[in-house]
């Protein structure tokens, strides 16, 4: 009877890992890659909290995309910060920091960079190549939550939870249960919380103005 | 009433060549905007000026024992001047840095020279005649950084050269107030061979940091200045050797107590050059000030500074320059720790740069007393030149290492700024361990000062 019910958890658990994306919509997993695949634009207003050497740093930022390579993020918190701005543009990238008046820009092929990639499994969403990160990784599905608190609102909403898992890098993904869209994400190094992204209110394949994207000349 | 006027010479000259060191610091963080070349280039603003400034270091002690101390100083300022109004006025980017180049080597006489004369007319009052001269350095780095953000918002870049150019003109005809203090000229030789191959090194040194920090030490454009320093520093070893009056006597340096001194000028020069040149800079990203907001929250640090120098120099006379030196090298550390320890940024700016400016405008008299001290008699300017030397060079080798530092930050990082902020409390953290050493020298000395006290006792 033991034997029978492992085997029956790790039917499951395979399952949920190996067969993602085939069409059953009502599992969080494959609505998510549903999701991403068919995504045409996102915008969002994001708060993340980096901990690192003992020390947070929270930033509040506007964040658009569109598929495959083109962002804006521009700040607007703390003061410190406010105003600081960031394009993507196919391989081009542009960083403004207000606190030196500085312009710096980048080559993406070239130099490497983050450019976004902090945000984790948004930032896969966001590309289309959730399905992708959920393959490369030991997913767990958790249990979903009714009540989530949405940070900054006096909103609640049902939540369901998926663990991704690379080598030592652990991110925990919230993914709103009406559209599967994430709305906050931790990620753990070695146990060790590193970054925390809470998505403060989101749009989902809305209208777009090119001019966002375009990158200032030199 | 004739020695009031010497000093007032000898400080307000110095006053206006320290402001040619740190006029375009304010500049710094945007020299690809003002003056429309890339970043890489436009920090030749202040590589080429420090550049001359080493270089004209290692000439102007062997010179001025020869062809005597008011004549190189009146040069020297002339030279400065000549400088500042090249850069003002020249059609381009090159012309500017041309002026940079003659800065730097008019400068370079300044505070060498000033602090020989002193010590050789003040007798024993030279100490508060060093002192003083200090102060007023001190406060010529300051108040350009002041001066130079604030023309800059106000006008614009060749502004702010005018406007030292002018004052310049000023410190050279108050040059010609210097009195002639060396009692026996020493025959002229130059040694150009030794300085340039100072100077190429320098360079070297700085390109391969440069270098360094766009790309892997294996890249074409990193390993040839690394292989070319070591190869210029040995070529420069061997002209010294061979040259019978050599740029900087390496013979001195088998006297311990000197080449203690020169250890802790070294150190003092890397944490002096260090926090004030990214003070203004760290304020901007740390504290969110404009360019002209972080000239003048430097400020405290100027007061105390200031106010150290003067007290330094009647604390030298007293006390001895070894208690002194002690004194202004922990006091350094002592700021570095605080602006890297303390939680609340506005405190930690605040304390910091105060603490630590009391410890910088108390280095320069102990280092010349002990080191002219140590170097013997009729070495007097030659041990003078030795030992700012190794503070510039401590100022070379600081703050290229600190932007090497600097150039690693992640500008693509959703917390660049913060990323840059981390980047700054390494560079201080640097300085203090820096500081740590030098305080290491310092005690070194005071320690042998004590035990020779003992002996003199018994």
């Amino acid at each position: 009877m033991t034997t029978i019910r492992r085997l029956l958890m790790m039917t499951i658990l395979v399952a949920a890992v190996a067969l993602p994306c085939l069409g059953q919509t009502a599992d969080p997993i494959e609505a998510v890659c549903a999701i991403s695949q068919d995504l045409t634009a996102y915008t969002a207003t994001i708060r993340m909290t980096q901990h690192q050497d003992g020390s947070d740093s929270q930033i509040e930022f506007t964040f658009d995309f569109v598929p495959p390579d083109r962002m804006r993020i521009l700040y607007t918190a703390p003061t410190t910060v406010d105003g600081q701005t960031m394009i993507l543009n196919g391989d081009k990238f542009y960083t403004y920091i207000p606190a030196l008046s500085r312009s710096v820009w980048q080559d993406v092929g070239e130099g490497g960079g983050n450019q976004g990639q902090e945000m984790g499994f948004l930032y896969d969403f966001v590309t289309q190549a959730a399905a992708d990160a959920l393959e490369q990784s030991v997913v767990e599905v958790g249990e979903a939550c009714e009540n989530y608190a949405v940070e900054g609102t006096d909103e609640t909403i049902e939540v369901n939870v998926l663990t991704l898992a690379i080598d030592d890098e652990r991110q925990v993904v919230w993914l709103n249960v009406l559209d599967a869209a994430p709305v906050a994400i931790s990620i753990y190094n070695n146990d060790d919380l590193v970054l925390e992204l809470r998505v403060l209110d989101y749009e989902i394949n809305g209208t777009f103005d090119e001019a966002w994207f375009v990158i200032p000349e030199k | 009433m004739r020695g009031r006027r010497v000093l007032l010479a000898l400080a307000g000259t110095n006053f206006l060549s320290a402001m040619g060191i740190t006029i375009v610091v304010p500049l710094i963080s945007n020299l690809d905007q003002i003056f429309g070349v890339s970043q890489a280039y436009g920090i030749w603003i202040i590589t080429l000026f420090m550049l001359s400034y080493a270089m004209g270091m290692a000439l102007i002690g062997r010179l001025s024992d020869a062809v005597g101390r008011r004549r190189v100083y009146i040069a020297s300022m002339g030279v400065f001047s000549l400088g500042l109004l090249i850069s003002a006025i020249g059609p381009s980017f090159g012309w500017v840095l041309v002026g940079r180049f003659l800065q730097g080597l008019g400068a370079s006489g300044s505070l060498p020279i000033a602090q020989t004369i002193a010590y050789e007319h003040f007798g024993q009052r030279k100490g508060l005649a060093m002192g003083a001269i200090s102060a007023a350095f001190g406060i010529g780095v300051v108040a350009a950084i002041n001066l130079g953000g604030g023309i800059y918002q106000a006008f614009d870049w060749r502004a702010v050269f005018y406007v030292t150019f002018a004052l310049s003109l000023l410190g050279w005809a108050l040059s010609f107030a210097i009195p002639e203090t060396l009692k026996q000229k020493k025959p002229l030789s130059l040694d150009l061979g030794g300085i340039l191959t100072f100077g190429a090194a320098i360079a070297a040194f700085m390109m391969f940091f440069r270098g360094f920090s766009e790309s892997s030490f294996t890249n074409a454009a990193v390993w040839p200045y690394a292989a070319g320093l070591a190869v210029l520093v040995g070529a420069f070893l061997i002209f010294e050797r061979r040259t019978a009056q050599p740029a900087i006597e390496l013979s001195l340096f088998k006297k311990p107590a000197f080449a203690t001194v020169i250890g802790a000028a070294l150190a003092g020069g890397i944490g002096m050059f260090v926090f004030q040149t990214f003070l203004p800079s760290f304020a901007q990203v740390s504290l969110g000030y404009t360019v002209a907001q972080a000239s003048y929250s430097i400020n405290l640090m100027a007061a105390t500074m200031i106010l150290a120098a003067g007290a330094t120099g009647a604390l030298s006379d007293r006390f001895g320059p070894e208690k002194a030196l002690v004194f202004s090298l922990t006091t350094m550390t002592l700021g570095f720790a605080l602006i890297t320890t303390l939680s609340q940024p506005t405190w930690a700016y605040y304390v910091g740069s105060g603490v630590a400016g009391a410890g910088l405008g108390s280095l320069m008299t102990p280092i010349n007393v002990i080191g002219m001290r140590e170097g013997g008699q009729g070495r007097e300017g030659v041990s003078s030149g030795i030992v700012s030397l190794s503070r510039t060079l401590g100022g070379i080798i600081g703050p290229t290492i600190a932007g090497f530092v600097l150039s690693q930050t992640d500008f693509s990082s959703l917390f660049a700024l913060d990323n840059l902020i981390r980047a700054y409390g390494r560079i201080y953290r640097f300085g203090m361990w820096v500081g740590v050493i030098g305080f290491g020298f310092a005690l070194i000395l005071l320690i042998r000062s004590l035990r020779k006290t003992e002996v003199h006792a018994q």
